[in-house]
C-alpha cells in the first residue's frame, strides 16, 4: 500500500516504511534540508512542519514536530516544510526577522517561520500573547527570543481591523499579505482528490500500538522501524469528545489540542484553556493524545493527573471485547498498567460533575512552558455553600505512578472549607505520597511544593474565603 | 545595514554541515564511549560490532597511525582511550558503517570490562587529593596581608556556580573526504579549523599540508566548538584514512550532551575587606575550577577568571589563586565569557553580602568602587578610555536606580503572593586572547575582473554576523555595496595558521586583516589610476558609491571600469592582509602585562518577580547601557547583546547541569535540561548605546560584542536573591547558582538554617 500526500506543492506517492519519521523523509528522501534536526525529542522545534488535513471542505493546519511524526500520519494530508512557505522575495515575517536580527546562526529559524505560520493559519486572535503560545515549542539559543517576539509583533500590525470568518477568507488574506504562497488556495481540492488506502492492523498479537507517538518516538524512534507498528489513528476514528446522558466521553486518540478547542470542555472546565498552555508545546499538544499520555504511565503525566481528578474510567479493547477500569486502579506501579499486551485504549469516560463544582490544576516545572512537572496536581470539588459534597484530588511527581490521593480526597468529604481544613489537607496529602529525589527536584522539595500547590488550589477556588497569607506558611 | 546572511536563514536555504550532500559512498561513524567515569580497561571486545552487517571498520587506539593525542594546551587527552578511562563519554572505539543507524546499532555490541577506580566529581575534593591539571596560578597586586588591618569590615564566604550546556542547536558534526595522495579534506562544524588540521596531522602521522579543513557555517558555537569539535573531525579523518571512503559523523543531541564538556563549575572561597566608607581595600580569593578529566582550554579559562576577578572595580590589594582541578567529568571547555563570568560572580556575591552588613544598598557600594581612568587591574594593565563610570552614570540617570528601588519596595509592601527584587551589574571585559600568540589573523582578498570581491579569513560564521561585518569593511574601503562582496567559508588552504573564532575577537582581528588587504589593493588601484590618467601624484583618489573620486570629486570611472582596466594592465587584484593586535604583551611568569587590546564596559539593571507560593519567577525588565564603541552594525550588535544576556540569565537561573556521584550526567536530554525559551524572555529589554567620542578599539573603532553582555545575567541572579529575601523574612540565601525555582522555593519553605 502506498502513502499518498502532498508535500509542499508536490503530489507524492511512496511505499516508504510508514514508521520513518517525516523529518528523515524530508531531509533524506526529498533533500529538503530547511527542516533541521536539533534534538529528536520534540523539545527544540527546529524540525517543525505543518500538516494540513481535510475537515469538511476546508483544511485544518497544525504545527507538529516532524522528528516524532511517522510518515504514515501524513497519508492523504498536506505536509508543509519551510521551503513550502517561501514566496517570491521574503514574507513579512521573514523580512521582519532579517531587519530585527531575529535570526543569528539560522539553524532554528525555519522552525520559527513554520510555527509562526501555524499561528497565522489557525489563531482566533492576531495578538502577541497568542503568537507566543504558538512559538513556545521552538528554541533559539542565539537571540534570546526578544527580536523574534518583536518580529512577530511587526507582522501583527498588518492584521489591525481585519477579520476573517472562514478558511477561504483567511487563506486569501494571508496570500494577499504575502504571508503564504499562492498554491495554498488549491490545496483543498487537491487533497479531496486523493484516494486514500487504509492499512489494516496486521497480527495484533505482537504489535506496538502508537497513538500520537510523542513519547514513543522519543524513546525508541529507530527501533520502531523494525517493529510491527499499529497506528491507532487508523482504528480510533470518529468523534473525539461527546456526551452520553450523564457521562462525558473522550476518544483515546483525542489530542490535548482537541480538548483545548472543544466547546464541550470549555463549558464544563472553562479553566482548561488556561492550563493547556502548560502541557508540552503547541506542536506536542497537536499530536499528544490522552491514550498515549495515560499509557506512557509517566508518574508526572499531565493528562493523567488531570483525568484522575475527574475520577475517570478507561475503556480497553482487544479488538473483540471491551472492558473498563477506573484510571486510579489502572496505574499499578512504576510503568506497570492493568493492560494486556493485545489491548489498546478506546476511550475515557467521566461522570459529568454535578451540582456546584470547582476545578483547579497546578503545575510547577523548572521552566514554565514545554517542561515536565516537578509536581502537578489537580482537584475537582463539589460544594454547597461552604460544605464540600465530593472531592477528587490527584498529584504527579510524588509517587511511582500518577497518584489519586485517596486519603486526602476522603478527608475533604462533607467538611467545611476553612483554613484549618486546607492545612489539614496539605498534611494529609504529604503523608500519602512517596516522592523520590531526581532531576526534577529533591523529595523534600516535592513534598513541600505539593503542600503549597494544594493551598494554591484553595486560593484559586475560594478567593472570597482565603487571604494570600493563609497559603504562605 | 541588514545582515544578508539572514535572508537565506529565514527561507531555510542556509547550508549547515548535515545539509551538505555527502558524496556517494559516504560511510557514517558512531562513537563507542566509556560507561564508567574512572577505571582501568581490562578488556575490550569489538567482535560483535565487527560482525554486524554493514559495518566497514571498528577502530580503537591500536588503529591510530600517529600519536594518540588531541590535547591542545597540555598533551593530556587521548583520541581513543587505551588503558584507562577517566569520564563517562570518553571515546573508546569508533564504528564506521553504511548508515548512522547501523553504526549506532553495532556500537552497542561492543563490550568493555573496566576495573573501577575512585570517581571524583567535586573540584575541592580533587584539589585536596592533589589531582590538579597544572600548578596553581596566582594573580596579585598590592599587599593584602597588610591591608586587612586597615579594613573596617572583613568577612569571608563561599560561592558556587554551576556548569552550562552550550546547546548550540546544531550538534557536533564533521565530514572527512579522501583526496589523492593520502590527503584529506575535512569539513567540520568547528570554530577552529586549524586545530583540526594540526590534530588530524598529528594523529594520522602526516604533515599539516595534507589536510584541508573547512568550516562552512555553524548552527551556534558559543565556545563549545572551539576545542571540542576536534575529536569528531579527527575520528572522521581516521575512519576516512582506514576505509578510503568519505566518513561523516553527526552526534545525536544526547551524545553531544554526554560526550562534550561544558562551562566550568566553580567553587570559590573569598575574603574581602572594606573601609568604613565602603571602599574595597583587600580581596583574597581561591577559585576551584572543575576542569573535568583533561586540560582542554581550562588553563586559559582559569587565566581569564583570575584576570577578571575584580570585575569593573578597582581593588588595590588582591591575591587571587586558581586551582584547575582534575575530576572524572567530560573535560570542560570554552563557553562565552571564558571563565570571566565565574570570576565576577564571586565578587558580586561579596559586594551584596557586604551591603547587607554595612546596611547600604548594593549599588551604592558598586558605584563607590568602579574603576577609573588610569587605575590598574591586578594583571598590571591600566585602563585607557575607561567607560565604567560613563556607562554607570548613564544607566543611573536613564533608569533611575533610586526610583526602581522605591517602586520595588512599594510593590513588596503591598503584595503578599509576589515579591520583586532588582540588582545592578556593571561589567568590564578585556578583549584579546589572553595568550598573546593567538592574536593574529589573515585575510585573503580577491577582486575579480568584473569588480566583485571575495574575502577569505579565519573568522567562522556562527551567527555572530562576522561575515556581514567583514563585507562591510571591504565595502567601505572599495566604496562599493556589500552586495558586491562575498565572505567565503573558512578554509585552511586559503587562510593558514588561523586562530579560533573566539574571545569575541573574530570581527576585530579578521576585520582588520581584511581592511589591510583591501587597503593594499586600493593603493595599487589608486597608483594605477594616477599613472593611467597622467594625474599629479598628489591627487587624492578615493572610492565612493561605486565610483572613483579625485580630490573629492566624482569622476566618470566606475569601480567596474577601474578594476577591468587594472586587470588588463596586469595589476595584481589580490592581496593577503595580516593583522597582529598591537601593543599587547603578557609575562606568564609574573602574571603581569598588557594582555588586552581594550576593555568593554556596561551597566545593567534587572528586575524580577517571584511567585511566593510556587517559587517560580519571571523577569520584568532589563535595562542596559552598553559600550559598543563605534558599532559598525548596530542591528547585529544589539541582537548579540540580547542573546548573550539571555544566556547569562539562563546560566544563573534555569540551566542546571547535574552529574550523579558516579559521574553520570542525569540532565542529558532537552526535556531535563532547560534553557530560556520565548516564555522566559523578560517582558522588556532596553539596550542603550553609550555615546562614544574617545575610543580606541577594534575594527573601525567598534568594540567586540560576543561575550561581554553575558555577564549582565549576574544582575538577574541577585535580583532573584533580593526577591527571595523579601519573601523569606530576610533569611540568608546561600550563593549557589543556578537559582532554579526549586532553590528559590526551598529558600522560602525549606528548613530554616
Amino acid at each position: 500500500m502506498n502513502l499518498k500526500f502532498i508535500c509542499n506543492n508536490e503530489y507524492v506517492e511512496t511505499d516508504i516504511n510508514p514508521s520513518v519519521t517525516v523529518l528523515d523523509f524530508l531531509r533524506m528522501h526529498k533533500r529538503l534540508t530547511g527542516t533541521k534536526e536539533g534534538c529528536r525529542e520534540g523539545d527544540c522545534g527546529a524540525c517543525s512542519v505543518l500538516v494540513g488535513e481535510m475537515a469538511g471542505n476546508f483544511v485544518q493546519y497544525k504545527s507538529v514536530n516532524s522528528c516524532l511524526l511517522p510518515v504514515s500520519e501524513i497519508n492523504g494530508k498536506h505536509l508543509v516544510s519551510v521551503e513550502g512557505l517561501n514566496v517570491n522575495g521574503l514574507t513579512p515575517f521573514q523580512e521582519a526577522l532579517v531587519k530585527e536580527s531575529g535570526t543569528q546562526c539560522g539553524f532554528c529559524t525555519p522552525g520559527f517561520v513554520v510555527s509562526y505560520t501555524a499561528f497565522l493559519l489557525t489563531t482566533e486572535s492576531y495578538d502577541s500573547e497568542t503568537a507566543k503560545v504558538y512559538l513556545t515549542g521552538n528554541l533559539c539559543r542565539c537571540t534570546g527570543h526578544y527580536r523574534i517576539i518583536s518580529s512577530a509583533e511587526k507582522v501583527l500590525a498588518l492584521f489591525k481591523e481585519r477579520t476573517v470568518t472562514n478558511f477561504t477568507e483567511r487563506i486569501d488574506l494571508l496570500i494577499s499579505l504575502g504571508l503564504l504562497p499562492e498554491y495554498f488556495r488549491d490545496i483543498p481540492s487537491r487533497l479531496a482528490a486523493i484516494k486514500r488506502e487504509h492499512r489494516a492492523a496486521e497480527n495484533p498479537q505482537d504489535t506496538v500500538f502508537v497513538s500520537g507517538g510523542t513519547d514513543l518516538f522519543v524513546q525508541q524512534g529507530h527501533e520502531l522501524l523494525d517493529k510491527n507498528v499499529v497506528f491507532l489513528s487508523g482504528i480510533l476514528k470518529g468523534e473525539k469528545i461527546w456526551i452520553e446522558g450523564t457521562d462525558l466521553f473522550l476518544n483515546a486518540s483525542a489530542t490535548v489540542s482537541d480538548l483545548e478547542n472543544s466547546s464541550i470542555i470549555r463549558k464544563i472546565f472553562p479553566e482548561f484553556k488556561n492550563i493547556a498552555s502548560l502541557f508540552g508545546s503547541m506542536q506536542i499538544r497537536n499530536r499528544a493524545t490522552l491514550g498515549g499520555n495515560i499509557n506512557n504511565a509517566s508518574p508526572i503525566g499531565d493528562m493523567s493527573v488531570f483525568l484522575l481528578s475527574l475520577n475517570a474510567k478507561v475503556f480497553l479493547s482487544n479488538g473483540k471485547t471491551t472492558r473498563s477500569v477506573f484510571l486510579k486502579d489502572y496505574f499499578k506501579d512504576y510503568k506497570v498498567l492493568d493492560r494486556n499486551r493485545d489491548e489498546y485504549m478506546q476511550k475515557i469516560g467521566i461522570r459529568l460533575p454535578s451540582g456546584n463544582y470547582k476545578f483547579s490544576y497546578e503545575k510547577v516545572s523548572k521552566r514554565t512552558y514545554l517542561d515536565i512537572a516537578s509536581v502537578n496536581t489537580s482537584i475537582l470539588l463539589g460544594y454547597n455553600g461552604r460544605a464540600i459534597t465530593y472531592a477528587y484530588l490527584s498529584a504527579g511527581g510524588v509517587a511511582p505512578v500518577p497518584l489519586y490521593l485517596k486519603n486526602s480526597s476522603e478527608f475533604l468529604k462533607e467538611k467545611e472549607v476553612t483554613a484549618a481544613l486546607m492545612n489539614g489537607l496539605a498534611e494529609t496529602a504529604a503523608a500519602e505520597i512517596k516522592p523520590i529525589s531526581d532531576v526534577r527536584g529533591s523529595a523534600e522539595y516535592k513534598t513541600l511544593l505539593l503542600k503549597q500547590l494544594i493551598k494554591a488550589h484553595f486560593l484559586r477556588m475560594f478567593p472570597e474565603i482565603f487571604k494570600p497569607e493563609d497559603a504562605l506558611c | 545595514m541588514l545582515n544578508y546572511d539572514s535572508i537565506r536563514h529565514v527561507r531555510g536555504e542556509s547550508i549547515f554541515l548535515d545539509d551538505y550532500g555527502a558524496p556517494q559512498g559516504t560511510l557514517f561513524g558512531a562513537v563507542f564511549y566509556s560507561p564508567s567515569a574512572h577505571g582501568k580497561i581490562k578488556s575490550l571486545d569489538i567482535s560483535g560490532a565487527v560482525k554486524h552487517p554493514g559495518v566497514r571498520a571498528v577502530l580503537t587506539a591500536n588503529d591510530i597511525p600517529g600519536e594518540n593525542q588531541i590535547g591542545g594546551i597540555i598533551q593530556d587527552e587521548k583520541l581513543l582511550a587505551d588503558t584507562e578511562v577517566e569520564f563517562i563519554g570518553e571515546p573508546v572505539a569508533f564504528v564506521v558503517a553504511e548508515s548512522f543507524l547501523t553504526a549506532r546499532k553495532a556500537a552497542k555490541k561492543i563490550k568493555i570490562e573496566i576495573e573501577k577506580l575512585e570517581v571524583i566529581t567535586n573540584p575541592k575534593t580533587a584539589c585536596e587529593k592533589g589531582r590538579l591539571i597544572m600548578d596553581p596560578r596566582t594573580y596579585s597586586c598590592g599587599n593584602p596581608e597588610e591591608a586587612w588591618s586597615k579594613c573596617g569590615l572583613v568577612f569571608e564566604g563561599t560561592v558556587e556556580s554551576g556548569g552550562q550546556e552550550h546547546l548550540y542547536l546544531e550538534t557536533q558534526s564533521s565530514l572527512a573526504i579522501p583526496i589523492e595522495g593520502g590527503s584529506i579534506k575535512i569539513i567540520s562544524s568547528t570554530q577552529n579549523p586549524t586545530a583540526i588540521q594540526r590534530t588530524a596531522a598529528k594523529v594520522l602521522g602526516m604533515t599539516d599540508n595534507h589536510f584541508e579543513c573547512e568550516a562552512m557555517r555553524l548552527g551556534g558555537g558559543f565556545g563549545g566548538k572551539e576545542d571540542q569539535a576536534t575529536a569528531w573531525a579527527v575520528l572522521a579523518a581516521l575512519g576516512c584514512k582506514v576505509t578510503g571512503k568519505p566518513v561523516k559523523v553527526v552526534l545525536s543531541r544526547q551524545e553531544d550532551m554526554r560526550l562534550t564538556g561544558k562551562r566550568h563549575p566553580y567553587i570559590s572561597d573569598y575574603k574581602i575587606g572594606f573601609s568604613k566608607e565602603g571602599k574595597i581595600l583587600a580581596y583574597e580569593v581561591s577559585f576551584y575550577q572543575n576542569a573535568g578529566a583533561a586540560a582542554d582550554l581550562s588553563p586559559a579559562i582559569l587565566d581569564r577568571t583570575l584576570a577578571h576577578c575584580t570585575g569593573s572595580y578597582f581593588i588595590p590589594n588582591v591575591k587571587a589563586t586558581g586551582y584547575s582541578c582534575k575530576t572524572n567529568l567530560p573535560p570542560n571547555t570554552a563557553f562565552r565569557g571564558f571563565g570571566g563570568p565565574q570570576g565576577m560572580f564571586v565578587l558580586e556575591a561579596a559586594i551584596h553580602k557586604a551591603a547587607e552588613k554595612l546596611n547600604v544598598l548594593p549599588y551604592e557600594l558598586q558605584e563607590k568602587n568602579l574603576i577609573r581612568e588610569g587605575e590598574e587591574f591586578p594583571y598590571g594593565q591600566k585602563t585607557e578610555f575607561c567607560k565604567a563610570e560613563a556607562c554607570w552614570n548613564e544607566a543611573k540617570s536613564k533608569f533611575n536606580f533610586e526610583s526602581v528601588k522605591i517602586e520595588v519596595d512599594k510593590f513588596n509592601a503591598n503584595s503578599k503572593l509576589f515579591k520583586k527584587g532588582f540588582a545592578v551589574m556593571p561589567i568590564c571585559f578585556g578583549i584579546s586572547f589572553t595568550n598573546t600568540m593567538l592574536n593574529q589573523a589573515s585575510s585573503l582578498v580577491h577582486v575579480y575582473a568584473d569588480g566583485s570581491v571575495s574575502v577569505s579569513t579565519g573568522a567562522v560564521e556562527m551567527g555572530q554576523g562576522v561575515n556581514m561585518k567583514i563585507r562591510q569593511v571591504a565595502a567601505a574601503i572599495f566604496g562599493i555595496s556589500t552586495d558586491r562582496i562575498r565572505s567565503e567559508f573558512t578554509n585552511t588552504t586559503r587562510n593558514a595558521n588561523t586562530s579560533a573564532t573566539a574571545a569575541s575577537s573574530g570581527a576585530d582581528m579578521n576585520g582588520n586583516a581584511t581592511r589591510i588587504a583591501c587597503e593594499e589593493i586600493a593603493e595599487r588601484l589608486k597608483k594605477f589610476y594616477i599613472s593611467a590618467n597622467k594625474l599629479d601624484e598628489r591627487t587624492v583618489i578615493t572610492f565612493e558609491n561605486g565610483f572613483v573620486y579625485t580630490n573629492g570629486k566624482k569622476t566618470d570611472t566606475s569601480w567596474e571600469q577601474i578594476v577591468i582596466s587594472a586587470y588588463k594592465s596586469r595589476i595584481d587584484l589580490s592581496s593577503h592582509g595580516f593583522y597582529a593586535t598591537p601593543k599587547i604583551h603578557f609575562d606568564p611568569a609574573a602574571n603581569k602585562g598588557r594582555p588586552f587590546a581594550y576593555h568593554v564596559y556596561g551597566t545593567a539593571v534587572i528586575t524580577a518577580t517571584l511567585d511566593c507560593i510556587r517559587g517560580t519567577y519571571e523577569f520584568d525588565s532589563v535595562n542596559i547601557v552598553h559600550d559598543f564603541g563605534k558599532s559598525i552594525n548596530p542591528v547585529i550588535d544589539r541582537s548579540q547583546a540580547e542573546g548573550a544576556l539571555m544566556q547569562g540569565i539562563g546560566w544563573l537561573t534555569l540551566e542546571e547541569i547535574i552529574f550523579n556521584e558516579q559521574g553520570r550526567l542525569t540532565t542529558d536530554t532537552l526535556s531535563a535540561y532547560k534553557v530560556p525559551d520565548i516564555g522566559f524572555t523578560p517582558k522588556k529589554i532596553e539596550i542603550e548605546f553609550l555615546e562614544n567620542k574617545d575610543v580606541n578599539a577594534g575594527v573601525f573603532n567598534s568594540k567586540a560584542i560576543g561575550e561581554p553582555p553575558f555577564m549582565y545575567g549576574i544582575a538577574a541572579y541577585f535580583a532573584l536573591v533580593n526577591a527571595v529575601k523579601a519573601a523569606n523574612g530576610n533569611r540568608e540565601v546561600s550563593i549557589n547558582a543556578p537559582m532554579t525555582p526549586e532553590k528559590a522555593f526551598m529558600n522560602i519553605y525549606g528548613e530554616k538554617k
